[in-house]
């Protein structure tokens, strides 16, 4: 169990610090979603954080009003195109690698070295994202490393844990990775079809008087009472392509065009998106 | 754990290893053994010197970062001596195995992880430069080393030879220098508080302990060496003797 | 005679022999004016400058982010608690044991037993994390290098010797006297029957888990992780905890918090030798060639360099303490350059502190 190759600490585990709940003016801690619901948050993008690398990128989205909520913060490296290692097979496109890790200090639990499985998860959905990219058949027999690590993640720091929300979060992630990493493999010269963003759009129910559920894009989990369904897309606008989706939650079936909605919701998210990614890379190349 | 016993060593402790010695000196046993040059693992290889692999194993447990730290700083100084370009594309694997020390046997200590590498290094040191004389590998130099420490009691400054945990966890600061017998300083790690001055007093101590039976130097460095006789075991002589003493029962036949 | 000349840019020349390429930037001659440099522009004894930048990661307790040319680390100070029960072989400090270590020790209370603490249940745990692509050969999905490993003990060690944290700050103290007399004004003063003999105890720790990710990297590691915990620890304020006897945990305070108490401000400087030829042949006794100290040394030139050396220097106080030394891999700096080089130390100390503060 101990990790040998690492510092470990104290035999016994330690405590996450266990709050004082008493403090009467943090009970009506719920902040209500101040930006339309068709608008995201705004984003900061950077190319060429890590000259050490082929291409990278660091992305910060705006943290909300309210301090102690924290935003977004993601630094992508890319390595490579290179050769694949003599032990590969052959392969006749480039061989993506994706590799998403959060920080220790990303999360409000102090989260391990080791990549658990969530991590993975996010790897994968970023993988599936970048492929539908990334023109594969120009560098045969060569792999592409994009790793991305998490610096903060997009969690509230109080009332995340009531809400069991961490899947919402994670999507909120996801996007922001999929657009970094766009960003990092644009830094880095690798020939994409198009720039892909990722967008957010979420079927929230603010109210508990039982009226109509509302479709909000880029949602805070804390923002609103409850999320019914959420998914995140990863666009190609030029293309008019998805190349990745992602979706969560309970929608009656019956509802075709609530999918549609929440899907075309995404899209916009992902378009907004899209336009910092294009002035950042232009910003660069002019 | 009286800190001036005298060092002790045999060779060939290990008969299927290329060379191999047990030392013993301040509280701590180390075990060594050399093999090479044998074949390099493909990342290992170097195509224009031998790869120097050394591995620490504690008296207990795994090695954590603590040994990976000895290890490195151990390899970089050996890589130096061993003449690394008469063997390219080989390896020289040194296993230092930590039998006893003296760090087992008071409360509270961690095995595996201490901030204090420091009482160990010397002997580490040591146990290495005689495997590697066992295994005849060929040498640029030999390597001696020690440490000391630099307390402080009732108001008064004072060095230290071969402290023991106790001590360095009360010293002010701790070294540990090496030296090649070229007289040539190898390695210096020092840690704690301590002037400038107050490590060319430490420097002064270990080389006298180091370097010292000098045949040339023996008359000028006189004076000086009686000043010092209490500073502690002469390694050097203490190499040599020893080395002498295994030849000649070596040539035992003739 | 001569052959073709092949003219090549630079940076091929650099990554298909390193070793000439820099030997020739060193020697090549130029004007009077203007003196030989290394590949990357710098003179041998000239240092990146360092910038703190402030960051505020809403997660950590304290954080900081240091940049030295291209190398960036990315260094998040989170506490958490270790209650005395857990601790296996708990041991008190006895209070007259304290007083007299006080007294010893001329003032200097507690030090060495403090650092015992610290020392004995691991309350500090730096971490270097690499492998997060800071550099093409640090790729995720492997352990740590021997690299990062080295680098995690350095720190770790040199937390400990240095006493920049002091166990006293990070210590969870219950004194039922006090928290009893507070409820008597409350409740009217009620019965002061159960005010037993219970003396001041500490019941928890705070365990400091020191996170450094490197974002980039480009040689010379030891220095700008060491700078980057430094600044951590002094922008780190942990919340104000109590022992809470009814509900037996440790309650935190989320409004209160206070500055962590950092001792000191020791600066780490390093620097590599680089010697002219790539190793002197077997046997030759005096080494041939020239050689550089280059400080603060890029990638490449780590790569390039055997022996290294560290120095870390504080100046705080009005005389130059030399909190660590490390030097390693060769036989080139004999007494007389490392004295000097106690100067060069001093000097990085005041750039550093000018941009920390």
């Amino acid at each position: 169990m101990n990790d040998r190759r690492r510092i470990n600490g104290p035999a016994g585990a330690t405590l996450a610090p266990f709050f004082d709940d008493a403090a009467p003016q943090d009970l009506d801690t719920r902040s209500t979603r101040s930006r339309p619901p068709n608008a995201t948050r705004k984003l900061l993008l950077k190319t060429g954080v890590t000259p050490s690398a082929s291409g990278s990128a660091y992305l910060e989205i705006e943290t909300s009003a309210k301090p102690g909520l924290s935003g977004l913060k993601l630094s992508c490296s890319v390595h490579g195109p290179r050769a694949l290692p003599k032990s590969a097979p052959f392969s006749p496109h480039i061989v993506l690698s994706t590799h998403v890790k959060y920080a220790p200090f990303a999360t409000q639990q102090r989260r391990g070295y080791l990549r658990d499985s969530s991590e993975r998860d996010l790897g994968i959905h970023l993988e599936t994202a970048l492929r539908g990219a990334i023109i594969a058949d120009r560098w045969p027999k060569s792999g592409v490393d994009i790793i991305v690590s998490i610096i903060e993640g997009d969690q509230d720091r109080e009332t995340s844990k009531l809400q069991g929300d961490e899947v919402w979060d994670m999507m909120n992630t996801l996007s922001g990775c999929i657009t970094v990493a766009a960003a990092a493999l644009a830094d880095a010269g690798i020939d994409c079809v198009d720039t892909v963003a990722g967008g957010v759009a979420a079927l929230v129910q603010d109210a508990d008087d039982g009226s109509a559920p509302s479709i909000a894009v880029d949602p805070i989990p804390s923002e609103h009472k409850r999320i019914l369904a959420a998914c995140c897309v990863a666009y190609l606008p030029t293309r008019d392509e998805v190349t990745n989706l992602w979706f969560r939650g309970d929608l009656p079936a019956s509802d075709l065009d609530l999918y549609t909605s929440l899907v075309g919701h995404g899209i916009q998210a992902s378009k907004n998106a899209n336009r910092v990614l294009i002035d950042c890379l232009s910003g660069t190349v002019g | 754990m009286t800190a001036t016993t005298t060092p002790e060593a045999t060779f060939g402790v290990l008969p299927r290893a290329d060379g191999s010695a047990r030392y013993s000196h301040a509280g701590y046993t180390v075990t060594g053994s050399v093999n090479g040059p044998i074949e390099a693992q493909r990342r290992e290889e170097h195509a224009y010197e031998a790869h120097v692999d050394v591995v620490v194993r504690p008296a207990a447990g795994h090695g954590g970062t603590r040994e990976r730290h000895l290890e490195s700083v151990l390899q970089s100084s050996l890589a130096q001596i061993i003449l690394v370009k008469s063997f390219p594309r080989s390896l020289i694997q040194i296993v230092l195995q930590v039998e006893n020390s003296p760090e087992n046997d008071y409360v509270n200590t961690k095995l595996v992880q201490a901030s204090l590498n420091f009482g160990i290094m010397p002997a580490l040191m040591q146990t290495a430069v005689l495997a590697l004389l066992s295994a005849g590998v060929p040498m640029r130099a030999t390597a001696t080393g020690t440490a000391v420490a630099i307390m402080h009691q009732d108001g008064a400054k004072q060095t230290m030879v071969d402290p023991s945990p106790r001590d360095i966890e009360k010293a002010r600061s701790v070294h540990v220098l090496a030296f090649t017998s070229q007289d040539e300083l190898l390695l210096a790690e020092s840690e704690g508080d301590f002037t400038v001055k107050e490590w060319d007093l430490v420097y002064e101590t270990a080389r006298g302990i180091c370097c010292r039976s000098r045949p040339q130097a023996k008359e000028g460095m006189a004076m000086l060496l009686d000043d010092e006789s209490t500073g502690g075991p002469d390694m050097r002589q203490f190499l040599r003797s020893t080395m002498e003493s295994k030849v000649a029962a070596d040539l035992h036949w003739k | 005679m001569a052959g073709p000349t092949i003219s090549l840019p630079a940076p091929i020349f650099a990554k298909i022999s390193p070793h000439p390429f820099l030997v020739r930037s060193l020697t090549r001659s130029t004007a009077a004016d203007h003196p030989p440099c290394r590949a990357n522009g710098r003179a041998t004894q000239e240092l990146r400058p360092v910038r703190f930048n402030a960051t505020s990661l809403s997660h950590a307790h304290g954080s900081a982010l240091v940049r030295l040319g291209d190398t960036t680390v990315l260094c998040g100070v989170r506490g958490e608690l270790l209650p005395v029960e857990r601790i296996p072989q708990f041991r008190p400090v006895d209070k007259e044991e304290l007083r007299q270590q006080g007294e010893n020790n001329n003032g200097n209370c507690g030090d060495a037993i403090g650092r015992g603490e610290l020392r004995d249940y691991d309350l500090l745990v730096p971490n270097i994390e690499l492998a997060t692509g800071s550099a093409p050969q640090f790729l995720p999905g492997v352990p740590p290098t021997t690299l990062a490993q080295t680098l995690s003990t350095r720190v770790y060690s040199l937390l400990h010797s240095t006493g920049l944290v002091q166990a006293g700050d990070l210590k969870i103290w219950y004194s039922p006297k006090e928290q009893r007399r507070g409820e008597d004004v409350e409740m009217g003063g009620t019965g002061d029957k159960e005010d037993g003999d219970e003396e001041e105890r500490p019941v928890a720790y705070w365990v400091l888990y020191i996170d450094l990710l490197f974002v980039s990297f480009d040689g010379n590691p030891f220095d700008v992780a060491w700078a980057a915990v430094v600044a951590a620890l002094r922008d780190t304020r942990l919340p104000v905890a109590r022992w809470d006897p009814d509900r037996e945990v440790v309650v935190c305070s989320k409004t209160e918090r206070r500055r962590l108490n950092v001792r000191g401000l020791p600066v780490a400087c390093s620097a590599a030798v680089f010697m002219e030829k790539e190793q002197s042949e077997a046997g030759a006794g005096p080494r041939e060639g020239g050689h550089w100290l280059l400080l603060d040394p890029d990638r490449l030139e780590e790569t390039l360099c055997k022996e290294v050396i560290t120095m870390v220097v504080d100046c705080s106080d009005d005389e130059t303490r030399i909190k660590s030394l490390e030097k390693q891999g060769g036989t080139l700096l004999g007494r007389e350059l490392i004295r000097g080089y106690a100067g060069i130390a001093e000097r990085r100390w005041k750039e550093v502190r000018t941009a920390m503060e």
